[in-house]
């Protein structure tokens, strides 16, 4: 029964989800497109760029071609699997995103860990101690977090522990296939910035959230009957906290994915986001749109995730 | 990938057990690990290694280690013997070439005169190649191979600085049987030092020793990696933890880097000259005064000082002191910076108040918008209104070719053949200016320079020339060279042979990795 309902559920937000991702790929289309610059000027050699040569690279990438033309071109690609290569290189785009998808998800892994390791037991303690010191700690900490920009908490960590300390490394990335134990030694820090403001959220809510959840007469009745703290906790209370936490925690994911790019950048990571960067820096067209439409792909996926442990949660969502 | 390395303490304490001796920095006569891995970082390597189409807008070093060039460069910016052993003009439209003997490509093809003239068919065929290739083949006719190491290159006009494109990307060989490989861009077979093993564009490139190479001494490494790092304070914190072995970085951090125990920072003066190009048709800088009134108006020093800390060398020639031909006597301080002069100046110009103003150009890179609003103080405090336009970088061809602006400012990259150098900045777009917008020239200076042009570049007599046209560039304030680039690295103390370059870019010839080190 309750499958039926996911898959209904599921079956229902697809349909509601194409036309918004129509939408948002002819605007960012239009947007690319319709920019200032041109990606034959540095095809053709950059600031040396003859006109000659900037005319022949315009042909070569199909930049005279119309607007909507250029646009069906790309969009018959996709429907067929293709996502085009790089308007620079022979690359497609595809394997790009496929090379660098492991290390932005690696890095969104931890960062997810990470907050979740640092908000659950933090979140717990304040909602449970409500106005108590510790209460008051993860309240002031968890402002300190959400206010910090990643960046900075990343320059920081970098000091403190690969520079003064010397114990993890500052940049780059190891892949997993090649060493488990360095691939984990070089998203620590990485994972620490991109986890704190997530994690300063995700404590404020599920502090808020069992707060509510333990004023309930339920709860009350339990404690009543002398049901130990633990089982109330974990076996009661924390299920039915949960339920809004993961809304949250699905809006930090899709916010921890569009701000690793930062992150990746001052680590010198080579993941989505330093890829979506240098891409919009190059003009990439092509590799624009390709990371373009993986995000609203994987937004969409994170969607479905959250509303799908809604419905796991909460028998009554589907109904 | 670069290695982490375990925390300094106890790195010491193992050296000093086994050797019995206080951990000591590494000379350079140190013995190389033949299995070393380097590890150079630059903000962006051009992502096509095909010479034809390589975006020579940013740094092709992988290439010169993949594909071995006809002609060398020095660390000095002079031309030496590369897979080519000698040349010799036999007319001002000829040049035979003497090609060095027993070397092989690496799939194991001869190198000889026949792969040197497929090669140049092939540039000859590409009509839209970069404009290293362009540079070469604009003057080329034909290419002839006399005898199995000897070439002809039958030019179509004079043009004694041919030999000096062969040194950048025109100069690259690649074995005839890969000419024609879909992946040419990405695995191109070279005679080079090393053969490329893995390219992810946009991230890093590596490549590993081959033991083919002719010179041998020359490759010290086992492998080397290139590696994408667009910031620079994210490459000296690779730098600094090991991670990368070597890498340019900002005048700013040369402090934290020399503070640094494990780094050294080498600084290298280039050819390299940031400049105020001008379009000379503006009024403002129809008159002589008014020209060097503005020169009188910038403090040259003052922006090497504060805004590259001190990492330049203020100039007024399109190279700096030291260089061959480099002329002693119009140095800085020949319109030495001068505010009351320079209001003099422009008072007995006759350029009215309401045209004392022109448009400039900037790209908007952060460092060039600070140099541009520098400027544009420094002249408002001599009565000169200048408008920032501020553009994407490549967008500088809107001041080339549209002239949308009156000036504009850019890095210039100086070419080895300083004739070649000369003539971008100041011949007729014509005759080859590319930055010379309005094509307004000087008589004295393109005389010097047209005989300069008709002298091997051996000819001490060409320098002289060349020289004398600089002098007259200055004397005419036709541009405003601002200061040439000194450019730091930051180095792990691990690494050997390292060496700056003036001209013509990383070749990391010699270079590998100490013994004892990862």
């Amino acid at each position: 029964m309750q499958a039926t309902r996911a898959a209904g559920l599921i079956g229902t937000r697809l349909l509601s989800v194409i036309p918004t991702v129509l939408i948002v790929v002819v605007l960012v289309f239009l947007m690319i497109h319709l920019s200032p610059g041109d990606p034959a000027v540095r095809a053709a050699g950059g600031i040396e760029a003859t006109p000659e040569g900037i005319a022949a690279a315009r042909e070569r990438m199909g930049l005279n071609d119309p607007l909507y033309v250029q646009f069906f071109r790309w969009f018959g690609g996709i429907l067929q699997g293709d996502l085009g290569t790089s308007l620079f290189n022979s690359q497609p785009v595809a394997d790009a995103l496929l090379e660098r998808m492991p290390v932005t998800l690696s890095l969104t892994l931890f960062g997810v860990g990470f907050a979740l390791l640092l908000a659950v037991p933090a979140g717990i303690s304040a909602g449970y101690w409500p106005g108590g010191m510790l209460d008051r700690l993860v309240m002031w900490m968890s402002a300190f977090a959400v206010s910090a920009p990643s960046f900075f908490v990343a320059l920081v960590l970098i000091a403190f522990f690969s520079h003064t300390l010397q114990i993890l490394p500052a940049t780059s990335y190891v892949p997993l296939t090649q060493d488990p134990g360095k691939w984990a030694l070089h998203l620590v820090m990485p994972g620490l910035a991109v986890s704190l403001s997530v994690a300063a959220e995700l404590a404020r809510h599920i502090r808020s959230s069992l707060r509510d959840v333990l004023m309930q007469e339920y709860i009350r009745t339990a404690i009543a009957k002398g049901v130990p703290t633990r089982t109330i906790l974990l076996k009661h209370a924390m299920k039915n906290a949960a339920i809004p936490v993961v809304t949250v925690l699905g809006i930090q994911l899709q916010k921890v994915l569009s701000g690793v790019a930062v992150v990746e950048i001052v680590f010198g990571i080579n993941g989505l986001g330093a890829l979506a960067v240098q891409s919009v820096f190059d003009q990439d067209y092509t590799m624009i749109q390709g990371v373009v439409m993986f995000s609203i792909v994987l937004v969409v996926a994170i969607n479905f995730l959250v509303d799908l442990c809604y419905v796991l949660l909460n028998p009554r969502v589907g109904r | 990938m670069g290695d982490f390395r375990m925390p300094r303490a106890l790195r010491a304490l193992l050296f000093a057990s086994c050797l019995g001796m206080a951990a000591p920095a590494l000379a350079q006569t140190a013995a190389f690990d033949p299995n070393g891995h380097v590890v150079y970082a630059e903000p962006q390597f051009t992502d096509n290694l095909d010479p034809a189409f390589a975006l020579v807008g940013e740094a092709i070093w992988p290439m010169y280690a993949i594909m071995d060039r006809l002609v060398h460069i020095d660390e000095r910016a002079n031309l030496v013997p590369g897979l080519a052993l000698e040349w010799t003009y036999t007319d001002d439209k000829t040049i035979e070439m003497k090609l060095r003997p027993n070397v092989e490509f690496q799939d194991g093809a001869p190198f000889n005169a026949a792969a040197v003239k497929a090669n140049f068919d092939r540039y000859l065929s590409l009509p839209n190649a970069n404009s290293n290739i362009l540079a070469a083949t604009n003057s080329l006719a034909s290419v002839e191979a006399i005898d199995d190491m000897t070439v002809r290159f039958n030019l179509s006009k004079v043009n004694y600085g041919f030999i000096d494109t062969l040194a950048l990307t025109a100069g690259m060989m690649i074995s005839p049987a890969a000419l024609t490989k879909p992946d040419i861009d990405r695995f191109p077979v070279g005679a080079g030092m090393y053969k490329v093993t893995e390219v992810s564009p946009g991230q890093r490139i590596v490549v590993e020793r081959w033991d083919g190479y002719w010179d041998p001494d020359a490759v010290k490494a086992k492998s080397m990696e290139y590696r994408a790092m667009g910031q620079a304070e994210t490459r000296l914190n690779g730098v600094r933890s090991g991670q990368v072995h070597a890498a340019p970085i900002d005048g700013t951090q040369v402090q934290t880097a020399r503070a640094a125990s494990n780094l050294e920072v080498d600084v290298g003066q280039t050819l390299n000259v940031y400049t105020m190009y001008t379009n000379l048709t503006a009024p403002i800088f129809q008159s002589l005064d008014a020209r060097r009134a503005i020169q009188h108006a910038i403090d040259r020093r003052g922006l090497v000082d504060q805004l590259q800390f001190g990492f330049g060398e203020p100039t007024l020639q399109m190279s700096a002191p030291g260089y061959v031909a480099y002329n002693e006597a119009f140095g800085p301080e020949y319109y030495e910076y001068d505010v009351e002069k320079a209001k003099q100046l422009l008072e007995q110009s006759g350029i009215a108040p309401a045209d004392r103003k022109f448009r400039l150009q900037l790209s908007n890179r952060s460092f060039d918008i600070r140099l541009g609003e520098t400027i544009q103080s420094m002249l408002s405090e001599v009565g000169v209104e200048v408008t920032l336009q501020i553009v994407d970088p490549v967008r500088f061809n809107d001041f080339t070719q549209k002239m949308a602006a009156d000036t504009a400012i850019g890095r210039k990259a100086g070419r080895t053949d300083y004739h070649l150098t000369m003539v971008e900045i100041f011949a007729a777009p014509e005759d080859g200016g590319w930055v010379n917008p309005g094509g307004v020239t000087s008589e004295a200076q393109m005389k010097a320079m047209r005989e300069a042009a008709t002298l091997p570049t051996t000819d001490p007599r060409r320098a002289e020339l060349l020289k004398e046209a600089a002098g007259h560039g200055v004397e005419a304030a036709l541009k405003y060279p601002l200061f040439a680039v000194v450019q730091p690295y930051a180095r792990n103390k691990c690494l050997l042979g390292f060496k700056t370059p003036m001209s013509g870019g990383m070749t990391l010839r010699g270079v590998g990795l100490a013994e004892g080190c990862r």
